[in-house]
């Protein structure tokens, strides 16, 4: 499936998503600031929620998708997983940027403090920090097959890290609120709020969550095209040398 | 009396809410958020470009070396 998207394929399909992707991101901003309640204690800064989480959620299923395809490239070393790979870290990494520096900010009225080095916060610098190093590890291997099973293998094992982040506000003791499932008394969320606001403020968070992910998969078509396009400057270049030498 | 429950209630309730009270916070982390987004969004189009430039270019050469023989 993966070695059957071509690059024609992707021209049609590129600008499509790009245009759904940036509409969505529009009504996204207007259903923020227009439809969801301003949250009693906090104020609008609150708003901020909406982009944090939902920028978290959709890094994690960037990581997730990130080693689905390492499996399936160990399976079937096929280029597009290797790329599929790539792009998923990198819009990860996008992603859990926008939420380290959204929940600083936030953090700052709500717990009057830029940055803590509680649980939560440690585990996703570590997250960051070894999918950044996997960039590394891909510069530093030559051979591209041995680039593309080390980095699977990489991307494998980095998700721990996704697990370990996700885990530890729900392990250990927090300052950052659990926001869904089962929580200690000492760390609670929006389960304060209910009724009407709380439905409204639910589906702000979806309509969120929606439009991470469609600006996730227009991402990463662009960076598959992104690929395509360069193999195609490879295999040129490869016919230039080749009438150099005749 | 009356100054001393006027007092007790203003103890009691704290002061007014105010939903504005850290638009700031809310104006910064948005901006920030977006400068991230934009990095990324020009990181992608300037790859796009430079290899789109790098092909043209590799496509002149070979067609130019078709032309002469």
């Amino acid at each position: 499936m993966a070695a059957r998207i071509e690059r024609a394929n992707l021209d049609r399909v590129v600008p499509i998503l790009n245009w759904i992707a940036g509409i969505t991101v529009i009504v996204c901003l207007m259903v923020i600031f227009f439809y969801a309640p301003t949250e009693f204690t906090m104020g609008n800064v609150q708003r901020i929620f909406y982009f944090h989480v939902g920028s978290a959620w959709v890094a994690a299923i960037a990581f997730f998708i990130a080693l689905l395809s390492g499996i399936a490239y160990l399976r079937n070393p096929v280029r597009t997983w290797d790329t599929i790979a790539v792009g998923s870290v990198e819009i990860g990494l996008v992603f859990t940027s926008m939420t380290i520096v959204s929940g600083s900010v936030w953090g700052r009225p709500a717990w009057n403090t830029w940055w803590i080095w509680s649980p939560r916060l440690t585990s996703i610098t570590v997250l960051w920090l070894v999918y950044v190093a996997y960039f590394m590890l891909r510069g530093a291997v030559e051979d591209e097959d041995r680039r593309g099973r080390f980095s699977a293998v990489y991307v494998i094992a980095g998700f721990v890290t996704v697990i370990i982040t996700y885990l530890s506000i729900r392990l250990l003791r927090d300052i950052h609120p659990v926001l869904i499932g089962e929580s200690s008394e000492a760390a609670q969320g929006l389960q304060e709020f209910s009724g009407f606001d709380s439905a409204k403020m639910g589906i702000t968070l979806t309509v969120a969550v929606i439009t991470f992910s469609l600006l996730y998969l227009a991402w990463l078509a662009n960076r598959l095209r992104l690929q395509r396009m360069s193999d195609e400057a490879s295999n040129l270049k490869v016919r230039v040398m080749s009438r150099l030498q005749h | 009396m009356d100054i001393a429950n006027y007092l007790m209630n203003i103890l009691a309730q704290g002061s007014e809410f105010d939903p504005n009270k850290f638009n700031n916070f809310m104006i910064i982390g948005y901006f920030v958020m977006w400068i991230i987004v934009m990095i990324y969004i020009g990181s992608l189009a300037n790859r796009q470009r430079n290899i789109r430039e790098e092909v043209k270019l590799l496509r002149q050469l070979l067609e130019e070396d078709e032309e002469d023989q």
